[in-house]
């Protein structure tokens, strides 16, 4: 079985390494994290990954952005998105920027099933 | 409302109480200064008619008066003359006889002695230049008691040729009433009437007429008269003959006084006329007279004054105006009870019985005046009563005019205080009303202010939770994500296992938290929309369905049929509706009824009320905490159980719908929170 890749943007070092932790864990899936958004661009191109987790609120360069590099690029323009985002209303997803419009979004805190299960119903799509 | 009302009009009761006090009063003094006026107006008509009647009294006295004194003045003049002369004593009384009304007749009777009799005659014949002859009068009266003065037969009984005083004003229609003939035993009427002439000596009273009068001691013969045209055959007549003549003559003798006759009745051309005769004692100048036996042993004879009641009021009336005031003469001096000799009645209204209203008539009753003189030895009383005319024309319409006068005052005066009033009180209630807007506009004041404070301490809170939620979040994220990974490292450690699932429950209660606090922040935002509040009620009865079964609690649903709609967020009134079933259902535990109630309420005024009621029966809120019930971070559930933001945010959004939340304790158990919508725009 082919592990899926995933490539996790988030600021947070303690949290992507958690993602990494509990995704790998799964045996499903193929984990690498980057923490600076100027950066995640060039490790997806890197990576190639087959699903991006993307913190919405990054210093420098946030989701939004990271989102729209991503969309812009030939290469990984069809790889889907899931926002992770600490702000949970949908409004301050919106007042983020609504770059986030059409890629489904997750709160924090979000258990570890959950997850799993989003990024699999995600890549099936 | 009711309360105002209620109090508004005991107020305006009392307000208005002036009102019939004046309305009292103003009668009251109006009938009162009737009253007085009347009795003023009596009291001025009483002293008028008492110094009219007086005047009268003293006229007719001052004409009596005058009278005597001519009589006096005759008196003395033969006193004085030494041989009276027919001519001189012509000459004396006639400008008197011309001028005084009343003194109808004045004659000169010397005493003549029995002895000196035929002397006398036969002096008297050849100085008269015809017969003379001392006769009798008559006591008796003419046939079918009246007098027979008819001038043919006997002019000399007329009391000389009529000098017409002034009309007796109205006297031609009711006249001089001449009084009913006196009995006989009581006054018997003087008549005086000549014999037929006889042959000297040739008869006595008993011989009836003509026959010669009964010798006498003395005799009082009519030797000079006047006025004497008229008067010849009366001369002769001898005084004494006469019995109130003879009594008259002897009390004048002894007292030297003129002495007036009791009244009787005088022949006048048009009847006969109540008067009475003076008599006047004239001694012998040289003799003594000052004894009782001097004056009856010197009398030199009598001078006899003949009056015409009538006349003399007349004369009387000269003096006074006719005001309208009768005159009635009595003479006291005679037997009592007996008639008035004469009575004068004013030619003004004199009927009682037309347009006499009652005071007239009162006063008519009332109004007497009486005065008493003496004359001539008797004394006779002035009586004055008034006539109708009297009294009208001395009335006013002061007394009459001051009732409809004080009424209309006081009906102004009513008026006017009603306007005063009036104004007063709606004066008075638009400060009312101004005073309770200003208390209206000062509590929403008060409310906007703690309203503000409230929107700043929430923007401080929202501000504060946003950060914090991000800030939060991302170490909670890490947790729980490290929670997930231990749980599934330590599957055969049952103690780990427990210590990771308490680490797993810690995350989930901070994530409350933390959303808990973005919720309070985020919301004021409201979407709304025309929505039936019966479905949203409906919809979170649904979703926390499984909460009331879990609890064993009883839902008791009582939703009003046809709520207007309202403009509401739907999902911001379900999280409302929630949080508050979520409280009734954590306030009771396990068991209970929750009551949800929705209802139309109609007020009197404005628009109505939609009403959600939301009842537990747990065990309430503690009195002094159910002011702080909805203020932030304020629980009354146990440390980790609540977050003391939820019926916070559920106030905010109520609020955020220009509605109103209420808590209050139910008279058996639990909590009862209400809400209103009241806003007019939100109810079409």
């Amino acid at each position: 079985m082919v592990k899926k890749k995933i490539l996790v943007v988030d600021d947070e070092k303690d949290f992507t390494g958690m993602v990494k932790l509990n995704l790998e864990a799964t045996g499903k899936f193929e984990v690498r994290t980057e923490n600076q958004g100027g950066k995640a661009l060039s490790a997806a191109r890197e990576f190639r990954p087959d699903l991006i987790l993307l913190d919405v609120m990054m210093p420098e360069t946030d989701g939004g952005t990271v989102a729209a590099q991503i969309q812009n690029n030939a290469d990984l323009s069809k790889t889907p998105i899931i926002f992770l985002t600490a702000i949970v209303t949908k409004e301050e997803v919106e007042e983020a920027g609504g770059a986030i419009a059409g890629h489904p979004f997750i709160a924090k805190p979000v258990k570890t099933d959950r997850l799993v299960s989003l990024i699999e119903e995600n890549l099936s799509n | 409302m009711k309360t105002y009302s209620r109090s508004f009009k005991r107020y305006s009761s009392k307000r208005y109480l002036p009102v019939p006090i004046a309305i009292c009063a103003g009668f009251t003094l109006s009938l009162v200064s009737y009253f007085i006026l009347l009795d003023v107006e009596t009291e001025r008509i009483r002293n008028s008619f008492n110094n009219s009647a007086r005047t009268r009294a003293a006229a007719i006295g001052k004409v009596f008066g005058d009278r005597l004194l001519i009589l006096e003045s005759v008196r003395s003049f033969i006193y004085s003359s030494e041989q009276l002369e027919r001519d001189q004593f012509t000459d004396f009384i006639r400008p008197f006889m011309t001028s005084e009304i009343g003194l109808e007749r004045v004659s000169w009777h010397p005493r003549v002695l029995d002895s000196e009799r035929a002397d006398f005659e036969a002096a008297a014949r050849r100085e008269l230049l015809g017969e003379y002859q001392i006769i009798p009068m008559s006591g008796e009266r003419g046939p079918e008691g009246m007098p027979p003065h008819h001038e043919e037969n006997n002019p000399g009984m007329i009391i000389g040729p009529r000098q017409k005083g002034p009309p007796r004003s109205g006297s031609d229609e009711q006249g001089p009433e001449a009084r009913p003939p006196r009995s006989e035993e009581h006054s018997p009427d003087l008549f005086i009437e000549p014999r037929q002439m006889g042959p000297p000596g040739s008869g006595s009273d008993e011989q009836g007429p003509g026959a010669m009068p009964t010798r006498r001691d003395e005799y009082f013969p009519v030797l000079y008269i006047e006025p004497q045209q008229m008067s010849r055959p009366m001369f002769g007549l001898d005084a004494l003959t006469h019995p109130v003549l003879a009594e008259a003559i002897e009390r004048a003798r002894d007292s030297g006084e003129a002495i007036a006759t009791a009244p009787f009745e005088l022949p006048d051309i048009t009847g006969m006329e109540p008067g009475f005769l003076v008599v006047f004692p004239v001694y012998w100048r040289d003799e003594s007279h000052q004894s009782l036996n001097d004056r009856s042993k010197n009398l030199l004879g009598v001078v006899l004054g003949s009056f015409s009641v009538s006349k003399v009021i007349d004369a009387s009336i000269v003096f006074v105006s006719d005001e309208g005031i009768n005159i009635y003469l009595s003479d006291l001096s005679g037997p009592e009870n007996s008639d008035e000799i004469y009575s004068w009645r004013s030619p003004s209204q004199n009927d009682p019985d037309k347009n006499a209203v009652s005071l007239e008539r009162a006063l008519l009753k009332e109004l007497e005046y009486r005065e008493s003189t003496e004359m001539g030895g008797r004394q006779w009383e002035i009586r004055c009563t008034p006539t109708v005319g009297f009294i009208t024309a001395r009335r006013t319409w002061y007394p009459v005019g001051v009732f409809p006068v004080g009424l209309l005052v006081t009906g102004l005066a009513v008026g006017y205080i009603i306007s005063i009033l009036g104004r007063s009180e709606k004066v008075e209630r638009m400060v009312e009303e101004r005073t309770a807007q200003l208390v209206r506009t000062n509590k929403e004041l008060k409310e906007t202010q703690l309203q503000l404070i409230q929107a700043a301490k929430l923007e401080s809170i929202g501000r504060l939770a946003a950060g914090v939620a991000h800030e939060v979040k991302n170490p909670l994220a890490t947790i729980q994500l490290g929670v997930d990974y231990l749980s599934n490292s330590v599957k055969d450690h049952a103690e780990s296992i427990e210590v990771v699932q308490k680490m797993d429950v810690a995350v989930n209660r901070a994530d409350t938290v933390v959303r808990g606090l973005v919720d309070f922040s985020r919301s004021e935002k409201l979407d709304l929309e025309k929505q039936d509040l019966n479905k949203i009620v409906e919809e979170s009865i649904r979703l926390v369905n499984h909460k009331l079964m879990q609890h064993h609690i009883t839902l008791k649903k009582d939703l009003a049929l046809g709520l207007p709609p309202l403009h509401l967020d739907t999902h911001k009134m379900e999280q409302v509706l929630i949080n508050l079933f979520m409280n009734g259902i954590q306030a009771m535990g396990q068991e209970g009824t929750l009551s949800v109630r929705t209802r139309l309420k109609q007020e009197k005024e404005g628009t109505p009320l939609v009403q959600v009621m939301v009842e537990d029966t747990g065990p309430g809120i503690p009195e002094e905490k159910l002011d702080k019930i909805f203020d932030p971070f304020f629980t009354t559930k146990p440390t980790g159980k609540g977050t003391g933001l939820g019926l916070s945010v559920t106030r905010n959004i109520v609020e955020l719908h220009d509605a109103t939340i209420e808590i209050h304790n139910r008279e058996s158990n639990g909590a009862s929170f209400v809400l209103t919508f009241r806003n007019k725009g939100e109810i079409e």
